[in-house]
């Protein structure tokens, strides 16, 4: 267990290494540099003393091992955009609003999506499980800026029942949550259906029946407890997603989180920070799949090893 | 009778049954499929939109450049309306904030959008198909080395690789058919191997090999046919994604550059910026990004249960 968690993380380091390097090589090839915008007036020897003091004059290869000296000592430098600010500060001051979006859209996303997948399930085939499953199909193909636009358009334009954008209070939470829940809502309930279903039909679930459980406790002893384990893979992908947030979210509903950042930091080229929230995404990713897996060993003690 | 003799009449009737194809058998079974049949639909109507938008296919035996055939009016003629009209029986969704018909610019707009996401795809399978097969088939080594590059390129969102990538090359759009492709073969190289991986152990493989096959005849003719029907389905999936990066790439300024129209740039350049006014602007790209990609997305899970050999009847 041990060796197979530490061969993992060996090899998590090595993929975010190559990752950086990728990153670190596209970005420093986009055309323009952070001061190339034409917006301030600067001479020559202005521009190369605001090189020198970033190092941007060194060779790049030079540039990536002075960056990653820093990531060692958990430093990634200072953001260009606001060049009083470190990129760590940065993202601890913006990303919370992003993850209080996200967690909001979890809790939606597993408590509209578990009961609505077990009702679809045990009246499998009936209207309800109908409308459960058009209404997933939809929630999964439309990407959630449509949503997001839709959203605005008839509630809070049409109807003025919400705010159009912002973020000052729960008011101005409900329409981007909804909007970004729907697919992850689609997703958990069609993994929690055909779960459920396939839980149902289990031997030991007939066993149970036979002997005379109550439906109540069938349910819930020996159904809803096996449903829930494949969750976890889906669960998995879902939550880094949701955590870092959807760039389009933020900006069609003003929401001051790290996806906007994101992308003024890639349009004024501000190295530290684009190459430091693309690491964020990067780690977090890896992590949960790394968690995702080794949750899954201790859920089924049939998942072993090799 | 015998039993023995039962045991033969019983077997006799699968010799008799005429001979049918997987794919013929999928054929009918996605006919009968109303929610596949509903996306056939829906796609082969945004096909007609994007091949007929203007006589293209004519307009060069005539020596003229091509005239709007469902669109209108061309999707950078300016100041043909009033600026941000709301839809009425002469524009049929309104005009933008230069004037132009919101309508042709749609159409034009499948054309980009369907193109972008087809092409895109049948790169993503050729890069995808053969680094999958050679993973799978090779094993050891070349597959170590291969899926640990897979491993490198699914360590972001596709979306964000696609984004970095544009941002490099600038925005085009060949440069986006291309971010797209590269980010996308990773599944279809994942799926191929897995498949290869399976299959290169089945008899029928070994057998072929005992009668001196050589390995190019086994993967063409024995491997790729049996692992092509989830390949497909993969590759048709892929498309609503590949859509949905297209509109999102534009959306953020990186993709299609205008004047040429595209749904996400139609709602990323003016739609959301005057939404609480002129809300057509932003409503009707929106519509057709997500119709679009429910088309496709029926499509493609049509397949996937037609296609699903456990469901073969007859048997």
């Amino acid at each position: 267990m041990t060796r197979y968690i530490l061969t993992r993380v060996a090899g998590l380091l090595f993929v975010l290494l190559i990752l950086s390097m990728i990153t670190f090589w596209l970005m420093h090839g986009v055309p323009g540099g952070p001061w190339a915008s034409g917006q301030q007036l600067m001479s020559d020897q202005q521009l190369a003393a605001l090189k020198a003091r970033y190092g941007l004059d060194k060779p790049l290869w030079q540039q990536y091992l002075i960056w990653l000296g820093g990531v060692l000592r958990l430093d990634f430098g200072m953001s260009f955009q606001h060049p009083d600010e470190s990129v760590v500060g940065l993202i601890g001051r913006t990303w919370p609003v992003t993850v209080h979006l996200g967690v909001m859209t979890l809790l939606v996303a597993f408590g509209v999506g578990i009961p609505l997948g077990i009702v679809s399930a045990v009246k499998q085939n009936t209207f309800v499980d109908y409308l459960a499953t058009m209404m997933s199909i939809f929630g999964f193909v439309t990407p959630h800026f449509v949503w997001g636009i839709l959203f605005i358009l008839v509630f809070a334009l049409y109807f003025k029942w919400f705010p159009t954008g912002g973020w000052e209070g729960p008011l101005y939470w409900v329409l981007p949550v909804v909007a970004y829940a729907f697919a992850p809502v689609a997703i958990v309930s069609r993994y929690t259906r055909a779960s459920v279903i396939e839980a149902l039909r289990a031997d030991h679930v007939r066993t149970a029946r036979a002997k005379g459980l109550s439906n109540r406790s069938v349910m819930s002893r020996h159904v809803l407890r096996n449903a829930m384990i494949p969750l976890v893979t889906v669960a998995g992908p879902l939550i880094p997603d949701l955590i870092t947030g959807s760039i389009f979210i933020e900006a069609i509903f003003r929401v001051p989180g790290l996806g906007s950042y994101w992308v003024t930091s890639t349009f004024s080229r501000d190295y530290p920070m684009i190459i430091g929230l693309t690491m964020l995404w990067a780690v977090l990713i890896a992590v949960t799949y790394l968690l995702t897996d080794i949750a899954y060993m201790f859920l089924d003690p049939r998942v072993r090893i090799r | 009778m015998t039993t023995a003799q039962l045991e033969l009449a019983k077997q006799v009737p699968t010799h008799v049954l005429p001979k049918r194809s997987l794919y013929r058998d999928a054929a009918r079974r996605f006919a009968r499929n109303k929610l596949a049949v509903i996306g056939l639909i829906i796609v082969i109507g945004l096909l007609g939109f994007a091949i007929f938008a203007d006589d293209w296919f004519i307009a060069p035996l005539l020596g003229r450049e091509p005239q709007p055939l469902i669109a209108h009016y061309n999707y950078d003629e300016a100041f043909i309306g009033p600026t941000g009209a709301f839809p009425n029986s002469e524009f049929w969704m309104g005009a933008d904030l230069n004037g132009r018909d919101v309508y042709s610019r749609i159409v034009y707009g499948a054309r980009i959008s369907l193109s972008i996401a087809i092409m895109s795809q049948l790169v993503a399978l050729f890069i995808g198909l053969p680094m999958g097969a050679i993973a799978g088939w090779r094993g050891g080594k070349t597959d170590f080395v291969i899926m640990r590059f897979v491993d490198i390129m699914s360590a972001l969102p596709v979306l964000l690789l696609a984004f970095l990538i544009m941002l490099r090359v600038g925005a085009s759009y060949w440069n986006v058919m291309l971010a797209i492709a590269i980010t996308s073969w990773i599944e279809i190289c994942r799926l191929t191997r897995g498949q290869f991986f399976t299959l290169r152990e089945k008899e029928f493989v070994e057998a072929s090999k005992s009668v001196g096959a050589k390995t190019p005849r086994i993967i063409i003719s024995h491997l790729l046919p049996n692992a092509l029907a989830p390949i497909i389905v993969s590759v048709t999936l892929g498309i609503p994604r590949a859509i949905f990066a297209e509109a999102a790439l534009s959306f953020l300024g990186v993709g299609i550059n205008p004047p040429t129209p595209s749904w996400g740039q139609m709602i990323g350049r003016e739609g959301i910026a005057n939404m609480t006014y002129f809300w057509h602007l932003a409503l009707f790209p929106a519509v057709m990004i997500a119709l679009t990609m429910l088309g496709f997305t029926l499509v493609g899970d049509g397949l996937r249960d037609a296609l699903d050999p456990k469901m073969v009847e007859g048997k």
